[in-house]
């Protein structure tokens, strides 16, 4: 589903150019579950972002099912991820103004759903996430990670076909984290795609394949995972 | 369906941000109902006149020029111009107007005291149209006895039953006919009348007064006494009118002043014609026929509630941005999952529409509840309905939309910058400088706006407290004025004897014209030299005054009963030279053989302001009148005594007078306050103004340090962990916040100067402004400022903790 050749990206100041990632080669198929691993600053979330459409690369091609996306504009970009792509947090992310269901909604607001079918995927997620007691909830009055399953209810709410998730255990504890990993291998299983970054060796074990990374570079991939 | 989704979530935050809001609604509604006020003060100030049919036809006649070394610029013209100017084909209508003093009014059932009566041509209603209750213009002065009355006279002197042919008498003894009753005038007419009496009464009383001299008036260029109001034809080019008009009669009006003046003078007159829509705002002239306002004030306050409106956006901007950081985050995750900028720009523009629309209905709320005081702020009748019928709602709808759009612009165009990828990277630009020297700019306005009203408004009240304490020439405290005295006819002397005993009293006069009155102008030569003409004020005085009024006499005496042995002021003495009385004489000027009368000046009086002291002192002549003539008014002095319950007695002797007519009297000072109505008002409308926009300011600087504590929370931190002083923080922290303080009240000073100066001005003596009134509003902004930044940076040392980094 995503191709990368030789992608890079650095960050220019002055005459000092530093190098968050450079010769990226990966692909990711469609319903995989891929982990990106690697300590801080190794070059995950930038890559993340740049797999997501969040960001351009300085160089290099990234081809999203056969497209070349590394080059177009912001607004080609934004339809992209609009209508295949999600993302997770670890920060959450919810809008605190907005109740859990709207949260839920947010996605479907530049989709063009009528109101009841809008109503209709929402309250499905919150039945199959067991937020429908919480619909009306503010985001602060939750826990953890009820915050971060109302974020992956909205992350599944636009039927992605890839979910990009930015260390979403980083505010859980392990039983939590458990939980959540398992939500997330479900949704996989019914055929979205996941690249999911983390640092952590054990959270890695639920992907199908890993790609290490240490300092902007792919170290390794690896099938150690399920 | 999206926009709802909008309108839900602003209604949201509203609720859930109760605080912000109510700050930011407060700002906006205030801002919105102040706006209000001044737009509907402007809109009426505007309207003065435009209810009469084709108003724009209609002018009045003015004459500009010169009389010897004086200018002239009156509402006045003479006599004769009415029937040459008639004779033009682009006047269809025209008419002479003479006003007069109160007088008695008395039906077959009631009796009232009218004030507002003047005397005009049969044509009258042609140039002025009032919708007719009963009868009909062309019944009104068909003879001399005919006259018009207002629906308010109608209902005073003949309650229920129809006036129509009902007889009225004015001053006990003259007896008219009432032919027909119209419409009241209203309120924005610059000048009033209850009854129209006809013209021909005066040229009658003109003819008796001056005998056989009254032809000369009625046929003089000089002569000035007559108000000449004209309708002109659509389309005709009045200026083109003007200018031959002029040229026509200046044949005529040379061989008068060849006549009357020194030839060596530069003597001339000329006529305009003055729109009637510009008279209440524009005219310059002396001796008004009514009431007229300068358009300096309607300026200012436009300019003001343009302010009010710009700073109230502001604010509210300022306000919106300073919770940043959420909406960064709020616009970034919406960014995340595909919204578009345009859908964003939508959503924070529909949200602060929303906002001033509450903040329309909350402002009309206020505006509502306001109307009490800013009726007696602005001296209109907010709550009068011919008011309301003013007020355009589509137009306040439309400026609400406006202000609400201005609001959302710079935040929706921010927020929509947002770039998924910050929100994805955890970078937000608000950490950046750009958007503080915009936000900073708003605060510089809004606080060069805050110094700048304050500082005018301390200006206003100092000269308001200067002219108050001003040497008047006389003692104006402890002196009371009775009006309505010529009503007591030959009882007046046993009134003033009985007034002298009440316990208290030390002096009783008789005034010939009250203070603040209009003077008549008359030209003298010195005996000595008559190639210089004078132009002297005279007042006709009882002897007695000066003493009353605490007024010296320099040098000289005053002679009682004695009318052709009179005395001038310091200023006539300085104009004419005279140091020392030595048996100078004035002398009326002679003219086409008429007697010159002589005038020997016995005294000299130190300088009085018995007017307002907008007016320039002139020189004058003080006339002794006979102890028989009847006064307009009587003057008492007293002392150690109270003035309730002077005032009652006062009132006693007045009721067992038998004359009638209801007391009216009072304080001089309060009559002298009254000449600085106007000023008094608008120093308080300053001064409202001021404590509005020094709030504004005030949520603006609080926007501003919110907005800077949310984005340099970290670094106060970072510091307060090293242990920097709080003082050192507050210094770098606001480093930029200091600066657009600074430079809004740096900024204000100059610009308050030269708008107090420009003021100051209209009066023709004034305080000379000092550093009080700028130093109190920078020091107070300043405070408030720092009050701000003191209160922020405590809230932060609250929040302080190591999850913060």
């Amino acid at each position: 589903m995503i191709h990368t050749r030789n992608i890079q990206k650095f960050y220019q100041r002055g005459e000092h150019v530093r190098y968050a990632l450079q010769n990226i080669n990966i692909d990711i198929n469609e319903g995989e579950f891929v982990v990106v691993r690697g300590p801080s600053a190794s070059g995950k979330t930038t890559l993340l972002g740049l797999l997501g459409l969040v960001d351009a690369p300085s160089g290099g091609e990234i081809y999203f099912k056969g497209t070349e996306v590394a080059h177009i504009s912001d607004s080609e970009r934004d339809k992209i991820r609009r209508e295949h792509i999600a993302f997770v947090f670890e920060n959450f992310h919810l809008i605190e103004d907005l109740t859990i269901s709207e949260n839920i909604e947010l996605p479907l607001q530049y989709l063009p759903f009528k109101h009841k079918q809008k109503r209709k995927i929402v309250d499905d997620l919150m039945e199959r996430f067991r937020l429908t007691h919480l619909k009306r909830q503010f985001p602060c009055r939750l826990g953890d990670l009820t915050q971060q399953k109302v974020a992956l209810a909205r992350a599944c709410s636009n039927s992605p076909d890839i979910i990009f998730a930015d260390e979403p255990c980083g505010r859980l504890s392990s039983g939590e984290c458990e939980e959540f990993m398992e939500l997330f291998r479900q949704i996989n299983e019914e055929g979205t795609a996941i690249v999911m970054a983390t640092h952590s060796e054990d959270n890695s074990r639920h992907g199908q394949r890993i790609i290490q990374m240490f300092d902007g570079h792919v170290v390794s991939h690896s099938t150690e995972g399920r | 369906m999206r926009i709802w989704s909008y309108i839900n979530t602003s209604f949201r935050t509203l609720f859930l941000h109760r605080g912000f809001s109510l700050l930011t609604l407060f700002g906006l509604s205030v801002g919105i109902a102040m706006s209000i006020f001044v737009l509907e003060y402007v809109y009426y100030q505007f309207s003065y006149d435009k209810h009469y049919r084709d108003s724009d036809n209609i002018y009045r006649v003015v004459s500009k020029g010169k009389l010897e070394d004086e200018y002239v610029d009156v509402a006045l013209t003479p006599m004769v111009l009415a029937s040459r100017l008639q004779k033009y084909p682009q006047v269809s209508a025209l008419t002479r107007i003479i006003d007069t003093s109160e007088k008695p009014v008395q039906s077959d059932y009631a009796k009232a005291y009218e004030s507002d009566i003047i005397f005009a041509d049969s044509s009258f209603f042609s140039v002025f149209s009032r919708p007719f209750l009963l009868g009909d213009a062309k019944d009104f002065l068909s003879d001399s006895t005919g006259i018009a009355i207002s629906r308010s006279v109608a209902s005073r002197l003949f309650a229920n039953r129809n006036p129509i042919g009902e007889t009225l008498r004015i001053n006990e003894t003259d007896t008219f006919v009432v032919r027909c009753v119209y419409q009241d005038v209203p309120d924005n007419s610059h000048f009033k009348y209850d009854i129209v009496l006809p013209y021909r009464i005066v040229e009658k009383q003109l003819k008796e007064h001056y005998g056989q001299s009254y032809k000369e008036i009625e046929e003089s260029w000089f002569s000035l006494i007559t108000y000449i109001y004209i309708r002109t034809r659509p389309g005709s080019d009045t200026d083109l009118l003007a200018d031959r008009f002029n040229s026509d009669v200046q044949p005529e009006m040379e061989e008068q002043r060849d006549e009357l003046f020194d030839p060596r003078s530069q003597t001339f007159l000329n006529y305009h014609f003055q729109k009637l829509e510009d008279i209440y705002l524009f005219s310059n002239c002396d001796f008004e026929i009514g009431e007229t306002t300068s358009p300096l004030y309607v300026y200012i306050f436009l300019g003001i509630a343009f302010f009010i409106l710009l700073v109230t956006a502001f604010n509210f901007m300022n306000l919106t941005t300073s919770r940043a950081l959420e909406r960064v985050r709020e616009a970034g995750v919406r960014r995340i999952f595909g919204a578009r900028r345009g859908s964003l720009v939508v959503q924070f523009i529909s949200e602060s529409v929303l906002f001033s629309f509450i903040a329309l209905f909350l402002g009309l709320v206020l505006v509502e509840l306001l109307l009490p005081y800013f009726s007696d702020l602005f001296r209109m009748d907010f709550g009068d309905q011919n008011y309301r019928e003013h007020i355009n709602m589509s137009w306040v709808l439309v400026v609400t939309l406006l202000v609400g759009v201005l609001s959302g612009l710079y935040p929706a165009s921010v927020f929509s910058g947002i770039r998924p990828v910050h929100l994805y990277t955890g970078q937000n630009r608000f950490s950046s400088y750009p958007g503080i020297w915009f936000r900073g700019a708003l605060v510089l306005i809004q606080v060069f706006v805050a110094v700048l009203l304050c500082a005018v408004a301390i200006g206003m009240w100092r000269q308001m407290d200067f002219v108050k304490n001003y040497d008047l020439g006389f003692d104006p405290q402890n002196l009371v004025l009775i009006e309505r005295a010529r009503y007591l006819d030959e009882d007046v002397d046993s009134v003033i004897s009985e007034l002298s005993k009440i316990d208290g009293v030390s002096h009783v006069s008789k005034m010939y014209s009250n203070p603040g009155d209009p003077v008549s102008i008359m030209s003298f030569n010195l005996a000595e030299d008559s190639t210089r003409t004078y132009f002297l004020s005279v007042f006709y005085v009882d002897c007695t005054v000066f003493e009353t009024l605490r007024t010296e006499i320099k040098s000289g005496e005053v002679y009682c009963n004695d009318t052709s042995r009179v005395l001038i002021n310091e200023e006539a003495a300085s104009l004419m030279n005279i140091s020392k009385l030595d048996g100078q004489k004035l002398q009326t000027m002679a003219s086409r053989g008429g007697d010159i009368i002589e005038y020997p000046i016995t005294g000299i009086v130190e300088n009085v302001y018995l007017g307002s002291l907008k007016n320039i002192l002139r020189p004058a002549m003080f006339v002794p009148v006979q102890s028989q003539e009847i006064p307009r008014s009587l003057l008492v002095r007293y002392s150690d005594v109270d003035y309730s319950s002077v005032y009652s007695r006062i009132k006693k002797v007045w009721d067992r007078s038998g004359t009638g007519a209801p007391f009216q009297g009072g304080l001089i000072e309060e009559r002298l306050d009254n000449f600085y109505r106007e000023d008094y008002r608008y120093s308080s409308l300053a001064t409202a103004f001021a404590v509005l926009v020094v709030i504004m300011a005030s949520l603006g600087m609080t926007g501003l340090v919110s907005f800077l504590m949310a984005t340099r929370r970290h670094g106060f931190f970072l510091r307060k962990i090293i242990g920097f002083r709080d003082f050192r923080i507050i210094r770098s922290l606001f480093r930029g916040y200091w600066g657009f303080v600074a430079a809004g009240v740096i900024l204000a000073l100059p610009v308050s100067q030269m708008l107090l100066n420009i003021w100051l001005e209209t009066f023709s003596v004034h305080y000379y402004s000092d550093y009080l009134c700028f130093i109190v509003p920078a020091v107070l902004l300043t405070g408030i400022a720092a009050g701000i930044v003191c209160h922020g940076v405590g809230k932060l040392r609250k929040q302080m903790s190591l999850h913060q980094f």
